[in-house]
């Protein structure tokens, strides 16, 4: 049952987070952007531009979403762009995992930190990354 | 010579009608009347003929020469025949009720036989020919009034007669009349020089107002110029105004431009923040549906080459289900949701199946989800572009407006240019009125000035020398002074036969007394020095040797004077007069009686027969009453 499947919450190291927390910073496109939301961009960045793994480094983590948070009503479409992400992904190939809330969180997690690193290179790093994120933005809406 | 040879005197006095002719031009002619017969009529009625007047009367009324027994509308007539030179006169005045009681003289001249009537000034001529009426006293007298010579202030006095009969008054009254000249000359010498004066004072005036006028015109350049300056200042307010409303209706549009702007910017600024709030909440949607329409492209060609798509194995389909996982890309069919949901029929009442099939909704309207996105990204981007070129037109607006602002000059700018401008022209409109005014005292001035150099021009025309004045006075002073020394010779040489007369006169009359000076003085008071010490003067002469005198004094006048052929009329001459003198008044009468007529009225003829020797009696008339007494007849004796 679905419902008794508890999913886990979100947490990120605290590299991450301040990677996270300089783009929210930034002023652009994303500024003050909530952290879960930018974690969601930016793993749908690294889906759309299948952006290279990035290893995780070890260390603490940082609480992005609690897990009393994510199971939440509120959240279920936040879940469904998850699992989303992990049938575009790690789903195509592995349909049961999407059974389990955990694999799909670490799916989540895993492109979300490629899409953090993409948007350092692309966002953080770039003087017309408001223009070009735009661009892009219109062009998927044609 | 000069004679009388007809009296005829009609209804004059006490005289109806009488004629009397004198034969002889000289000689003594002897009348004789009592008292009141008609002695002094007949020397009045001569004296009114010839002079208009009766002096020896005390009244001179018309009805007083009338006979006063004449007829009603009588006249009183007198007409007497004198010959002058050679040539006869007939003298005739008559005086009727309505005349004035000098009646009217007519005077003619025998020509051919005739009476030739002379006109009033020729007759007036004659009888100053026969006896001015100025000395007649002299000549016509009543013997006892022969006194009044030695009185003074009367006009019968000596001196008065001697300059009347020496025509000194004429000297006199020509030397009043120089006197009058010179006194003219001096007026106007003294107005020459008041003139002078006056041109001085003309001219210290025409300066002064000429100073005035000067400073009339700077009072008004002043005045103008102040004006002049308040126009400009005006102009300039004008243009002032005129930039400030310009001005200040830039800065409204600027400030209207920059609240625009202002909202603009705030319209941007939201429509940005939408703009981002879009971008961050349906970028991830976006990329995602991307994928799988990517995906559904893949299915579909799966499906094509009879590949049966993951999704369709019911346990996997129902775990995706499950999370809440749409099979996006294919964008669930009904025949596919039929299928899904008759293979989880147990799941048909569940809330799980509900879930997912909200969650496929959920998907199933992405699309649409995607169009409204597209549309609310299209307003906002239209919103922005929209709002940047309007930002962009207002900016290039506004920077054109701060160029204008930029060339106005602000520094100029008046706090309230439009009071500062009434306030000029109040003030222009007080010039005007200083103007004005000033204008009207520089008139008044001018007028001042033009008269005082028309009164200039007019006083300095006329010759302000006063030399040729004072040589026409020192002419006139010197033929005063020349006709004074006639004047004084005159009388000196009138004097000089006047002591002779009193001389002989005196040595008749004091025969036993010897004189060693004689003077008379201004006032022709005689006054003589015997030569035991006795002074005599004409006051302490007896009535006799006062007539004496008198007589003497006329035979010098008359003779020396030129007067000697006038006749003598004399009445009562020996009136008061004692016996003991009637010899030196006869001595004197006959002398006299050689070179003229003497015709003398008397009480007594046998006394005058007594007293006048030889022949010098020439005619005798008796003057009396006629028989009923009312009318004087004058009858000559044999």
């Amino acid at each position: 049952m679905m419902k008794n499947k508890q999913w886990p919450g979100i947490s990120i190291t605290e590299q991450d987070s301040e990677l996270a927390a300089s783009i929210i910073k930034q002023d652009g496109l994303l500024r003050n952007i909530d952290q879960k939301d930018l974690l969601l961009i930016a793993a749908s960045l690294a889906v759309k531009h299948n952006a290279p793994a990035v290893i995780s480094s070890p260390g603490k983590r940082k609480d992005v979403t609690h897990q009393s948070l994510i199971n939440g009503d509120n959240y279920n479409e936040y879940r469904q762009y998850i699992s989303l992400i992990f049938f575009q992904t790690a789903g195509k190939k592995d349909l049961k995992s999407m059974a389990d809330p955990k694999i799909m969180i670490d799916n989540f997690i895993d492109y979300a930190r490629r899409g953090l690193y993409l948007l350092k290179a692309e966002y953080l790093e770039s003087n017309d990354s408001d223009q070009k994120f735009l661009q892009d933005f219109v062009e998927l809406l044609k | 010579m000069i004679a009388l040879h007809h009296i005829a005197i009609k209804q004059f006095r006490a005289y109806e009608n009488i004629a009397i002719n004198f034969d002889n031009n000289t000689g003594v002619i002897l009348m004789h009347g009592d008292n009141g017969s008609g002695k002094s009529t007949l020397l009045n009625a001569i004296n009114w003929c010839l002079y208009g007047d009766t002096p020896f009367y005390t009244t001179t009324a018309v009805t007083a020469v009338l006979n006063k027994h004449a007829p009603q509308g009588a006249v009183a007539e007198v007409e007497i025949i004198a010959s002058i030179e050679d040539k006869k006169y007939r003298f005739y005045r008559k005086a009727s009720s309505d005349v004035a009681h000098g009646g009217i003289l007519e005077v003619s001249y025998e020509a051919n036989g005739n009476w030739s009537v002379l006109d009033g000034a020729s007759g007036n001529d004659a009888v100053r020919r026969i006896l001015p009426k100025d000395i007649r006293h002299l000549f016509f007298f009543n013997g006892e009034r022969l006194k009044d010579i030695f009185t003074h202030n009367n006009e019968h006095d000596l001196k008065s007669s001697v300059y009347k009969v020496a025509e000194l008054n004429v000297i006199d009254n020509a030397i009043d009349h120089i006197k009058s000249v010179e006194n003219f000359y001096l007026k106007q010498i003294s107005q020459v020089s008041r003139n002078a004066q006056k041109i001085d004072q003309l001219k210290d005036a025409k300066e002064t107002f000429e100073a005035s006028l000067l400073g009339h015109d700077e009072v008004l350049e002043d005045y103008k110029k102040e004006k002049r300056d308040y126009k400009l200042e005006i102009a300039e307010l004008d243009k002032i105004i005129k930039d400030t409303a310009l001005a200040r209706q830039y800065i409204s549009q600027r400030d209207s431009i920059k609240e625009r702007l202002g909202e603009i910017d705030n319209r941007l600024q939201n429509a940005k923040l939408n703009r981002i709030e879009l971008f961050q909440k349906n970028y991830h949607k976006l990329l995602l549906l991307q994928n799988t329409k990517d995906y559904k492209a893949e299915l579909e060609s799966a499906s094509n080459a009879g590949i049966i798509p993951p999704p369709i194995n019911p346990e996997v389909t129902s775990e995706i289900l499950r999370n809440g996982v749409c099979i996006c890309g294919r964008c669930i069919g009904d025949k596919e949701r039929e299928f899904i949901e008759k293979q989880h029929d147990d799941y048909k009442a569940k809330d799980e199946l509900r879930f997912l099939t909200d969650g496929i909704l959920t998907f199933a309207n992405l699309d649409s989800k995607v169009r409204d996105i597209k549309f609310e990204l299209t307003d906002v981007m239209d919103s922005i572009q929209d709002d940047t070129e309007k930002k962009k037109d207002l900016q290039e607006q506004l920077t054109k407006i701060n160029e204008t602002l930029s060339e106005i000059d602000a520094s100029k700018m008046h706090d309230n240019p439009e009071a500062r401008r009434t306030k000029l022209e109040n003030k222009i409109s007080n010039l005007d009125m200083l103007i004005g005014g000033a204008a009207n005292n520089k008139l008044a001035v001018q007028e001042k000035l033009h008269e005082v150099e028309k009164d200039l021009k007019k006083n300095i025309s006329e010759d302000r020398s006063t030399d040729h004045l004072e040589q026409k006075r020192l002419t006139a002073e010197r033929l005063r002074q020349k006709l004074l020394e006639c004047k004084v010779l005159m009388e000196s040489s009138i004097r000089d036969k006047l002591k002779k007369s009193v001389w002989q006169t005196f040595s008749t009359i004091l025969p036993d007394t010897n004189f060693i000076e004689i003077n008379i003085d201004e006032r022709y008071d005689i006054t003589l020095l015997a030569n035991d010490g006795t002074i005599y003067t004409t006051n302490i002469l007896s009535v006799g040797q006062t007539k004496a005198l008198g007589l003497s004094l006329t035979y010098g006048l008359s003779k020396d004077l030129g007067y000697s052929e006038i006749p003598l009329l004399i009445d009562n001459l020996y009136g008061d007069l004692s016996e003991s003198h009637y010899a030196d008044v006869t001595n004197i009468v006959s002398a006299l009686a050689v070179d003229k007529q003497v015709i003398i009225m008397d009480l007594n003829i046998d006394k005058t027969e007594s007293l006048f020797k030889g022949d010098i009696v020439s005619q005798r008339f008796h003057i009396k009453r006629s028989a009923n007494d009312n009318q004087t007849v004058i009858e000559e004796i044999a």
